[in-house]
């Protein structure tokens, strides 16, 4: 209690003992339990306003408890979802790659032999007697279809191969959407810490990790003033130099 | 410019080592090897003889960078064309590693197409000082 009201509450006693010497006890008793009722007043004012403190430092409280989860559960599992992210694609990657590498030479090949058997035509087509040369073309002719198809036939399964390897990408996606709305629940919470703290943080530049690699360009978010967005932009500045 | 000359393509992902090896070999370049990152490949081109170095930037252990100044400064592997394909695109990074001697800079995501150009153009221009020299 404040000095203040310690005085007047003093100042009202003693104005109430020394009405009460000058009056009988039936007009005394009832002019004692006035005081106190008032004097009440003020002590329930002050439980409302700690009871008002308690509520306050219990939703702190919980906003600590849910910021102890995000790092005990939340955080940990995050990077797991990352590092399942990262092995899929990869995996992914991997996948098609080994396909690709499978498919060039059967497309070359087929390239290759269609070239060789176009050449035969030519100089049959040219020769004096191109009757002579006839049975030999088609039977390459027929050699050639016949192994195209079946290459054909290996390309086609190969595409729909690629085809399916790219599937990984809707079950990131899902992923990477909990690690974003994870990241928002870090936010938030930090940003009600603050409020009930109630300290104003000093407004700083942000340093930078300026000596680290800074990892690829990414629209709207990197600074194009001070980051090439593409070859062209590299190629320019490169220019410039004398390259 | 010689399509058998050895090559070392320096990546600490493997994916995109083996989309390099595959777009060298398009281009006729079929002598290839991989280290993933700087500390496995510098001993790798001071004992081989290798003639061109196609390297990342940001790669746990040696950096693409710290491998570009290792070699320079290498007096057996000096002269040996490097080409940086990063993600790096900061503009002081593209300086620094002009500063440091690279020979071609090309950034993620990047073309065939592209690879190319700076291949053929880092050659044109060691031939044309070879014959100025």
């Amino acid at each position: 209690m404040a000095i203040g009201s310690y005085e007047i509450c003093k100042g009202k006693l003693r104005d109430l003992l020394s009405r009460m010497d000058s009056c009988p006890a039936e007009v005394g008793m009832p002019m004692l339990d006035a005081f106190v009722k008032d004097h009440e007043a003020s002590l329930y004012n002050e439980i409302g306003r700690l009871t008002r403190q308690l509520h306050d430092s219990l939703t702190t409280f919980q906003t600590e408890e849910k910021i102890f989860s995000l790092t005990k559960e939340e955080i940990p599992s995050a990077k797991e979802r990352l590092k399942y992210v990262m092995a899929m694609t990869e995996q992914a990657a991997q996948n098609v790659l080994g396909i690709v590498e499978m498919s060039i030479p059967v497309a070359l090949e087929i390239k290759e032999d269609a070239g060789d058997l176009s050449e035969q035509c030519k100089k049959i087509a040219a020769a004096e007697a191109p009757g002579d040369g006839m049975p030999r073309l088609l039977g390459d002719v027929g050699e050639f279809l016949s192994n195209t198809k079946d290459k054909a036939g290996v390309l086609h399964g190969q595409l729909v191969e690629i085809l399916m390897a790219q599937e990984y990408q809707d079950l990131t996606s899902q992923v990477i959407k909990k690690v974003i709305n994870l990241v928002q629940d870090v936010e938030d919470s930090l940003v009600k810490l603050i409020k009930i703290t109630g300290q104003k943080m000093p407004v700083g530049e942000f340093a930078g990790n300026d000596n680290k690699p800074a990892g690829p360009y990414v629209p709207g978010v990197d600074d194009q003033q001070t980051r090439a967005a593409n070859q062209d932009d590299v190629d320019q500045l490169l220019a410039s130099l004398g390259f | 410019m010689d399509r058998n000359m050895k090559i070392l393509v320096v990546d600490d992902f493997s994916t995109m080592r083996r989309i390099i090896k595959n777009l060298l070999r398009e281009l006729g370049f079929n002598n290839t090897a991989e280290a993933d990152d700087g500390s496995t490949a510098l001993p790798m081109l001071q004992n081989g003889s290798y003639d061109f170095l196609v390297t990342d930037w940001n790669m746990p252990g040696m950096q693409g960078i710290d491998l570009l100044k290792a070699v320079r400064s290498d007096p057996k592997l000096a002269n040996l064309p490097v080409l940086l394909v990063t993600a790096e695109a900061k503009k002081e990074q593209i300086v620094e590693a002009a500063q440091a001697g690279v020979n071609g800079y090309i950034v993620k995501p990047f073309t065939a197409v592209t690879l190319k150009e700076k291949i053929e153009k880092i050659f044109e221009r060691i031939e044309a000082d070879k014959k100025s020299a």
